[in-house]
């Protein structure tokens, strides 16, 4: 028996001394350099970028050892690192907020003191401004978001209207003309071109009027008359039933995937990435849906990639990211991603006028680049998230619970973060 | 159990008589027992209908999900679906990383808890009540709360990108502690305990050969749920660990996930799928001595 034991706990020291040597030599620094080569950590999402620029960024530089890392969610693993100082990558991509990682701002490389400069008006300019912070320029946009009008052909034939994008872009040329079109289609199918009244009326009102909660000179102003003019106008759709029956559901939930599926929701106005989602769920409407112009031009702040000083070569890593966001591999991301570039180089690019079977035959990217062209930048700052997510709840419980709209207005400004 | 049943024949007297079984009484059947197996029965049905949703989402196309009327039935696309996370995701190597880091951690966890739970049920000392109800404080603190701190300890440790973050905090927990404790000072005599020592047996003997097999359901039942916490764990791993190939199957999964909340969700069942059949294959195996023990500790408690 005390033979046994002695063998049990020599067995268990040993597993014990395995397991210390396996853990343990798994730890490896995030950026490197030996005498040949510096190794670039780059840490990505899925779909965050170009397929293109992850599988050629280590033929590009071979002078560089390239670790491509698929991290889960890279907002908040860059949040950690940044904030113990320790396992920073030395690009990141994907960042979704870049306002949030401001206090960490000392760790980003400003990218005009290495060059970027030179190459920004490759660019949209102003989601390049949006990356700007106190004079540096802390990341280079991937894509942004432009908000088209989506909508099903068949519907609007079903309801003698018009199908032509062109013509359609006509009909929803002004936001009292796409509430008219709305109310025909209603009227004459029972289904409705508007989501929801936040997502598809509020947020392109106040995007296009160039509003994040912010004034341009990035002084926060929840009760901006832009906001409220938007805030009631859009309310008028919930309240008169102009958009889907559950005023809570919108892209990525799975009532919007039903409505879309079941063919209640005939059209809205999103983001270009909806697409992704219509193309997942919406088989059997394949080839009815258009893309045109909604009635405001405006598009939602995209994805950014940023190097970092603890790259072991910032140089290299800035190169690195401004090739991985060129036009060539942003009218690739297009094709392949559904990423609607930053650069305008891209949209004359084959690439990114190939008709689309699911828009009818549709060439959508030069509908979508005009979009994106036109839109105009916005001030995001800190308190831009928790007040959009504040007005959104507003509205949605105000229409579901009956508030007059000065009552969900009100509920609005409480919601949001103080001025 | 098995053995028992097994042996049962060999038992019965000679020349092949047995004894006879006796006869199962029929219970009226009562306005009670209906009601109360029809409740049982709904019950059921809430609590399996989720995980069958997850079969029927598994196994079909994401516009097949939406549709109405919903479909109710499993399709044939679980290959197809199946395929998707593993050209996206590095599942065979989260799941082989899922696997061995929930039994190292629950072997270490059951063997320090049920060591410490031993000595504060059985062994006398100067401030045994007060340090126990230190560790029983620290059972109500958040979890949020010690992240920051947590990460930053593992940083200066050189810890990061390594599964040491991941074992040594789980290595001994205060739960456990208090579980095994409470098992170990109702399950266990004084009166063993002593007569250990009278026959020569020192901590350590008496620890391994009395206590730990008296203890034998409790271990059970928590190395049941900590294999279950280990598996499920999303945060932790996700900050601590950088290297993809080291992933455990929560991060893994969530790479199907795209910038934009864009996921196949029909993909994402079926990992799920496959990820949670361990657990379900787990519970069942050990269900009886789980189930036995929690109303044991219930009625103990």
């Amino acid at each position: 028996m005390r033979i046994r034991l002695k063998l049990a706990a020599c067995v268990s020291a040993l597993a014990s001394l395995a397991l210390c040597t396996a853990a343990c030599s798994s730890g490896s620094p995030s950026g490197t350099t030996n005498a040949s080569k510096p190794t670039i950590t780059i840490w990505y999402g899925a779909g965050s970028i170009s397929t293109a620029a992850l599988t050629g960024v280590q033929k590009e530089f071979p002078q560089a050892t390239i670790q491509l890392l698929k991290i889960a969610d890279v907002e908040t693993k860059l949040t950690s690192a940044l904030r113990a100082n320790s396992g920073i990558p030395s690009i990141a991509v994907g960042i979704g907020n870049l306002t949030q990682l401001e206090p960490a701002a000392s760790m980003f490389v400003d990218l005009d003191q290495y060059g970027f400069k030179s190459v920004a008006s490759n660019y949209l300019a102003w989601p390049v401004n949006e990356m700007q912070y106190k004079g540096e320029q802390l990341g280079i946009p991937i894509d942004v978001e432009p908000q088209a009008f989506f909508y099903r052909a068949d519907a609007f034939k079903a309801a003698g209207l018009p199908t032509s994008p062109t013509a359609v872009a006509k009909l929803v040329s002004t936001w009292s003309n796409y509430m008219a079109t709305a109310k025909t289609v209603q009227a004459k199918t029972g289904h409705v071109i508007c989501d929801q009244s936040y997502t598809s009326i509020y947020l392109p009102m106040i995007y296009g009027a160039g509003y994040d909660y912010y004034t341009a000179n990035g002084v926060y102003d929840p009760s901006a008359a832009v906001n409220e003019t938007a805030f009631l106008d859009s309310y008028a759709w919930g309240q008169d039933k102009l958009c889907m029956s559950d005023p809570s559901q919108y892209i990525t939930t799975s009532g919007w995937n039903s409505a879309i599926v079941q063919g209640d929701l005939v059209g809205f106005i999103g983001p270009m990435y909806a697409t992704q989602y219509l193309t997942a769920v919406g088989t059997s409407s394949a080839g009815q849906w258009r893309i045109t112009t909604p009635p405001v031009d405006s598009s939602q702040p995209g994805s950014a990639i940023s190097v970092f000083k603890a790259s072991p070569d910032v140089s290299l890593s800035v190169q690195i990211a401004e090739w991985m966001t060129n036009a060539a591999n942003g009218a690739q991301g297009y094709e392949y991603d559904a990423l609607f570039p930053t650069t305008p180089g891209s949209y004359t690019m084959a690439a990114m006028n190939q008709p689309s079977a699911f828009f009818g035959g549709e060439v959508t990217g030069p509908v979508l680049g005009e979009i994106a062209d036109k839109s105009v930048s916005l001030y995001v700052g800190p308190n831009s998230t928790t007040a959009q997510s504040g007005f959104s709840t507003a509205q949605v419980y105000g229409i579901a619970g009956g508030t007059s709209p000065a009552g969900a207005w009100a509920d609005g400004l409480k919601r949001a973060p103080q001025a | 159990m098995s053995t028992q049943r097994m042996s049962a024949p060999a038992l019965a007297p000679a020349g092949g008589r047995r004894h006879p079984r006796p006869a199962r009484r029929q219970r009226p059947l009562t306005l009670g027992a209906v009601s109360t197996h029809a409740a049982l029965i709904i019950g059921v049905i809430v609590f399996a209908f989720p995980f069958y949703w997850l079969i029927v989402m598994a196994t079909t196309s994401p516009s097949a999900i939406y549709g109405f009327p919903p479909r109710l039935w499993p399709g044939s696309q679980f290959l197809t679906n199946f395929k998707v996370v593993l050209d996206n995701t590095s599942f065979g190597h989260a799941f082989f990383n899922s696997v061995w880091l929930a039994a190292v951690i629950a072997l270490t966890e059951l063997f320090l808890s049920s060591l410490a739970g031993y000595v504060f049920a059985k062994c006398r000392f100067p401030g045994r009540n007060k340090i126990f109800t230190v560790l029983l404080i620290t059972l109500v603190l958040p979890t949020g709360v010690a992240l920051v701190p947590s990460y930053q300890i593992y940083v200066d440790l050189h810890w990061i990108n390594t599964y040491w973050p991941l074992i040594v905090p789980n290595a001994v927990t205060a739960f456990g502690v208090f579980w095994m404790r409470q098992y170990a000072k109702a399950a266990i005599p004084d009166a063993l305990v002593d007569a250990a020592a009278i026959d020569g047996a020192g901590f350590f003997r008496t620890y391994w050969s009395i206590a730990l097999p008296s203890m034998r359901p409790a271990l059970v039942g928590l190395g049941v749920f900590q294999v279950m916490w280990t598996w499920n764990s999303y945060l932790w791993p996700l900050l601590v660990l950088n290297d993809p190939a080291k992933y455990t199957l929560p991060v893994a999964l969530q790479q199907l996930a795209g910038t934009y909340g864009t996921t196949d969700v029909s993909a994402l069942m079926a990992g799920s799928l496959v990820a949670t059949l361990p657990l379900v294959i787990l519970f069942f195996l050990l269900r009886k001595t789980v189930l036995n023990n929690v109303v044991g500790g219930a009625v103990k408690g």
